[in-house]
């Protein structure tokens, strides 16, 4: 099996990321929120490794929206 | 193929994806078209109240220009279940089903008592989870037979579909709307608005019939 | 051992299991949000390990359908916690109030759209408007952007029909389905900028 490194390190993110979400330490909305970005990106360098441009800048815009609407909403939650 | 509903009266072509009528298709087709039709001509009900203590009670007229965004949520979450019902291609189907998630929490959503809404957001939750499911059945459906369109997998020509996809997809339209996951979704009936609340749990109802079509077909 | 598909799917479905586990320890509901986000990626992982452009034409209507339906359980969850009235302090940075740098940049974000047309050039000319409009705070009457997106987002639709049922016209219809949806998505996500409405402090 011969993965080209972009595979490789897109997997190591997407599942280090997946438990640094789950377990974030400490364990607060911001922290979950930037901890996010880890999964996203290892997803972004899997979709780079099989040449699907159309779905990683589509994907890249709409994290940009959901990040925005998490920000809303914890503001709004955290009173600042 | 097709002795499971029928023989296939007619698949109407859009390129690619199929949309296929045969005796069982139609007939859950009408049963959706019935009940949007009856969400369109339909006037709210009146909502009671009781006087305590005796058998007295008082109606309010609800004009529809108030219930109006419940309604167009109720005849969306219907379209979508048409669409669902009569589709030939296996994603279309995911799409449908995570449509009617989405209009199914629109409909109570404006509705005012805490309860409601919770029950409401924590449905959408499950709803939101249940789509996981769903697109990685599809996607392994994909991937096991280089097809999603419903009319070849039942050829028998491809390479059968891995049992785990049809499981995923099971799991995903019970998550939408099946039992044990239902627990929410009838916390959410107790929202004031009928004719238009009834459109959540006949919508859930037509999916799964669709869907267990779909798994023993393909 | 096992090919490279087999091996991403076995890593992909771990990061889901880890992320459902997490969900069904969790019990604030915000934090469930954040961690539906995160088993929304491991079904995207699952749906691009398949490598064709089929997998391109799958993601983009589960991107759709994640972002409408976190949406809308945000909308719901600030409802529910009674937020909705909670005034949120605006950017108070001098240098994005007051300077021009924004307007420069977000003239740059929106021509760049415009030029890539279609969705993705939507949602960058989206992000120039949203920008835009969360630095300088605008209130502005959103009925005819609405109604331009609604026109543009049925020309879309038409513009699909020409090329399922009149393929000799296609140049025609791929325009029209760049630019109906370059303006529809550019009006969507620029009201979602606009319409939380700021309150600067």
């Amino acid at each position: 099996m011969i993965s080209t490194p972009e595979f490789i390190a897109g997997m190591i993110l997407l599942v280090a990321g997946s438990v640094s979400v789950a377990y974030a330490r400490p364990k607060n909305y911001v922290t979950r929120l930037i901890n996010l970005e880890i999964p996203a990106w290892g997803l972004l360098l899997v979709m780079l490794h099989f040449n699907e441009s159309l779905a990683l800048f589509t994907f890249a815009a709409i994290s940009v929206l959901s990040t925005y609407i998490f920000v809303r909403t914890i503001q709004k939650r955290e009173g600042a | 193929m097709g002795s499971l509903g029928g023989i296939p009266l007619y698949v109407l072509e859009f390129g690619d994806e199929l949309v296929y009528f045969s005796p069982y298709t139609i007939t859950l087709f009408l049963l959706a078209l019935t009940f949007t039709l009856l969400a369109i001509v339909s006037r709210p009900e009146r909502q009671v109240d009781v006087a305590f203590g005796g058998d007295a009670y008082t109606t309010k007229i609800i004009s529809v220009d108030e219930m109006r965004f419940r309604r167009f949520m109720a005849i969306a979450c219907g379209l979508a279940s048409m669409g669902a019902m009569v589709t030939g291609d296996v994603f279309n189907f995911t799409l449908f089903t995570a449509m009617v998630g989405i209009t199914n929490v629109g409909i109570v959503a404006a509705v005012k008592s805490p309860h409601v809404q919770d029950a409401a957001y924590q449905y959408g939750l499950v709803a939101l989870s249940a789509t996981v499911p769903l697109f990685g059945a599809a996607a392994l459906y994909a991937a096991a037979t280089g097809s999603l369109s419903m009319i070849e997998l039942a050829k028998g020509t491809l390479p059968a579909v891995p049992l785990v996809a049809k499981a995923l997809l099971v799991i995903g339209v019970v998550g939408e709307g099946m039992a044990p996951f239902y627990a929410a979704k009838a916390e959410m009936f107790r929202a004031p608005g009928a004719p238009y609340v009834i459109m959540c749990s006949l919508s859930s109802l037509l999916i799964f019939l669709r869907v267990a079509e779909v798994v023993m077909i393909g | 051992m096992w090919g490279e598909y087999s091996t991403g799917l076995l890593l992909v479905l771990v990061a889901a299991v880890i992320g459902f586990v997490a969900l069904a320890v969790e019990t604030d509901d915000l934090h469930r949000l954040l961690l539906l986000d995160l088993v929304e990626i491991a079904a995207l992982g699952i749906i691009a390990l398949l490598g064709s452009d089929l997998a391109e034409a799958l993601i983009l209507p589960g991107l759709t359908v994640g972002i409408a339906e976190l949406l809308a359980l945000s909308q719901i969850y600030v409802t529910k916690e009674n937020l909705k009235d909670r005034p949120v302090r605006g950017l108070n940075i001098e240098v994005i109030q007051k300077a021009d740098a924004p307007a420069v940049l977000s003239a740059f974000l929106v021509v760049y759209g415009l030029i890539l047309s279609g969705f993705t050039g939507g949602g960058v000319a989206a992000l120039g408007l949203v920008f835009f409009f969360a630095s300088r705070g605008y209130k502005e009457d959103l009925e005819m952007l609405e109604m331009a997106g609604g026109i543009s987002w049925a020309v879309w639709i038409l513009a699909f029909f020409v090329f399922m049922f009149l393929p000799q016209y296609w140049f025609i219809a791929l325009m029209c389905a760049g630019v109906g949806i370059l303006i529809k998505v550019m009006v969507k996500l620029s009201l979602s900028g606009t319409v939380w409405g700021e309150r600067h402090g």
